[in-house]
């Protein structure tokens, strides 16, 4: 019954429902951050407070405002995002962040797969059936 | 001298305060330091260039946040700090992707077990904490037996199972050998109170597991 694999513990006690969809949620929240962070920074250059204002105001979930450096500093390395210092008159510099032309790519690559996977996930939603009706069943055998 | 750069040391006093949007109490600004260097010890494995804009992007962010978060009165500064701290969460905490990131990189390119076992370490510290709390959970299950053990076995070896005061003074509780000399001082009550004991424990260690299953995340 209990499915999570990702912990070694002593646990016989089977966790409840909201506590399996409240971790479930957790997982799903920061899988999405990167991808909810490029697109915040389509438009604007943004730093790390203001970013993180825009997703918790956009998502509507808190978030230990720290974790976001971790992801900033990742996509960075990886080349998705630029960033530059910036002296701000009579307060601290801010370090702003900057999609790169490779970030654009990968965003739009990212937002592909993303609205394929909620198509997926929403046609199941719509018709538990449909998977028995998908004609691509060939190849994708793991 | 107002912004002090960053210095190889972890304990450099980053600010010393000014009107720029910094902390003007002297206690809140020891606060906000005292966080800054918590940071720059955490992350003082990661190349120093990189550490110390880190540093430099986490007092930028509380900045920010203690600017947003109300009135200059100098009483309120400390708790404005700590709000903004709080906020901004534990460095050791939300620093560990960057440290397992760069420990592992740099241990798979120089094949170098310590920096590996280190990488995996902030990895895998959430399954160990884990780890660490079933053994915890495990040495409460054995104490739940070894009482059920001693309400069982008092029947059949009342002698060697209860409380027992030696003439020097020491005082054992279980099951014994060997009880030579000593007087046993529970009798029969060791039966009901281990059952007690028990129980009551079993109930603890279940709630408690219940309760951390239930905001693990």
């Amino acid at each position: 019954m209990d499915h999570d694999d990702s912990h070694v513990d002593s646990a016989h006690v089977p966790p409840r429902a909201e506590a399996t969809t409240g971790r479930w949620e957790v997982q799903v929240r920061k899988g999405v951050l990167e991808l909810i962070i490029l697109l915040s920074l389509r438009k604007h250059e943004r730093y790390g407070y203001e970013l993180i204002t825009v997703v918790t105001r956009a998502m509507d979930f808190e978030l230990t405002e720290g974790t976001i450096y971790p992801l900033l500093s990742r996509l960075h390395k990886d080349g998705l995002l630029t960033a530059r210092w910036v002296e701000v008159p009579g307060g601290v510099p801010r370090k702003y962040y900057r999609l790169s032309e490779h970030g654009r790519n990968a965003l739009a690559a990212m937002k592909t797969s993303w609205i394929r996977l909620t198509n997926a996930v929403q046609r199941l939603i719509d018709d538990p059936c449909a998977t028995r009706q998908e004609p691509t069943t060939s190849g994708s055998a793991k | 001298m107002i912004h002090r750069p960053l210095t190889g040391s972890t304990e450099a006093n980053i600010d010393q305060g000014s009107p720029s949007g910094l902390p003007q109490n002297a206690d809140a600004l020891r606060v906000w330091n005292d966080y800054l260097n918590d940071a720059s010890r955490v992350a003082r494995q990661l190349p120093e260039a990189e550490r110390r804009e880190l540093v430099l992007e986490l007092r930028s962010h509380l900045a920010e946040s203690f600017a947003v978060a109300g009135g200059p009165s100098d009483a309120d500064e400390v708790t404005r700090v700590k709000a903004a701290i709080a906020r901004l969460g534990r460095p050791r905490d939300f620093l560990r992707p960057i440290l397992a990131d760069h420990l592992l990189e740099k241990g798979a390119s120089t094949f170098h077990p310590r920096l590996l076992a280190e990488g995996l370490y902030h990895n895998v510290f959430g399954g160990l904490k884990a780890g660490v709390i079933s053994v915890a959970f495990g040495v409460g299950y054995v104490l739940i037996i070894v009482f059920a053990a001693m309400a069982l076995l008092k029947a059949f070896v009342p002698n060697h199972v209860g409380y027992f005061v030696y003439p020097n003074g020491t005082r054992t509780l279980g099951i014994l050998a060997d009880t030579t000399g000593a007087r046993e001082a529970l009798g029969y009550w060791v039966v009901p109170l281990a059952l007690a004991a028990a129980t009551v424990l079993y109930v603890l260690l279940t709630l408690g597991l219940r309760a951390i299953r239930r905001f693990r995340g």
